[in-house]
């Protein structure tokens, strides 16, 4: 027996033989599209859900690197910028320190050679002691650690 | 595009700057910090500008990130990083904390603060520019390029030490 079910139909685009697609959404205005474009956007869309994931892992290497360091670190922040991610690292001292910079560079390193962050671009660097306000005009950041109510 | 000896010319004039601002770097640490990390960035230009692969980059963010993704390049990365970092502070670190009334008093008045004098060329220079600079010789053209190298304040103590001997006719 056939089923009556009305099946959905396949539009089939070949990228390699051009083109342009009309869209006509729910909700705005109809738009045109040229192929290439469509797969651009298909293609950021699936790398959205990689990007989140990648960021969470980030943001738990940070918070792994950090504890261990905790008695030199006063504040860490973490921002996404348009040109990628950055974290600030305050120490609890004034003064500079080679030694802890060094470390910053490996474990700068070490997440630029994961392929677990593939997708990410990052840019970490140390601050002396300093208050909230003053870190702001280094980073517009969106988390920070330790969280506001592990604060001592 | 700027070719290696055009930004081997701009890295010897921060060097010529740097043994300038080095006579009195009580008066101008931050930028002794500043020109220190600007004489790297033209270098790690240099040494990009001879590969096709890469050539010119115009900021920051990218070039820090071709160093620590590029295979050959990743030595280079971990000093030129704490260079740039500590230019960065040279630069915009600023303390808005009051300066009278209740609490006022700031953490930081100027960058030896941050970097005292002391530490200067041991912590920064010697440390971070003098080793970039040694693994970057290796990626430029016979003789470095025509770099001027900045020569750590112990290599420069030996020297004067050794001009001296060699003057006096006593070894050392």
């Amino acid at each position: 027996m056939i089923s009556t079910q009305k099946r959905p139909t396949w539009q089939f685009l070949n990228q390699s033989t051009g083109g342009r697609v009309f869209i006509t959404p729910l909700e705005g205005e109809a738009f045109g599209l040229s192929v290439d474009n469509v797969v651009a956007a298909c293609r950021s869309q699936e790398k959205i859900g990689e990007f989140t994931e990648q960021v969470r892992d980030l943001l738990d290497r940070m918070d792994k690197w950090l504890r261990e360091r905790a008695s030199e670190i006063h504040r860490a922040y973490f921002g996404l910028e348009p040109d990628g991610a950055v974290v600030a690292v305050v120490r609890r001292d004034k003064k500079f320190n080679p030694d802890f910079e060094t470390a910053l560079s490996e474990l700068d390193l070490s997440i630029a050679e994961d392929p677990a962050f593939s997708l990410m671009t990052l840019r970490v660097f140390a601050l002396p002691f300093c208050p909230d306000e003053t870190v702001a005009s280094f980073v517009k950041y969106t988390h920070s650690w330790p969280g506001p109510h592990a604060q001592e | 595009m700027s070719s290696e000896a055009e930004h081997i010319a701009i890295a010897n004039r921060n060097q010529a700057v740097l043994e300038y601002l080095l006579h009195d770097p009580a008066t101008c640490a931050e930028w002794v910090a500043v020109v220190a990390f600007y004489k790297a960035l033209h270098v790690v230009e240099a040494i990009f500008s001879r590969d096709s692969t890469i050539g010119h980059i115009h900021n920051h963010h990218t070039r820090l990130d071709k160093l620590k993704r590029e295979k050959q390049y990743k030595k280079l990365f971990s000093s030129y990083r704490v260079l740039w970092s500590a230019a960065i502070v040279a630069r915009y670190l600023e303390d808005r904390s009051p300066t009278t009334g209740a609490g006022a008093g700031r953490l930081y008045s100027r960058f030896q603060d941050y970097m005292p004098i002391a530490d200067l060329r041991p912590m920064l220079l010697d440390q971070f520019l003098a080793s970039f600079e040694r693994d970057a010789a290796t990626f430029l053209t016979p003789s470095c390029g025509g770099l001027s190298l900045y020569a750590p304040a112990n290599a420069q103590l030996r020297q004067s030490v050794s001009g001296q001997a060699s003057r006096t006719g006593t070894g050392i």
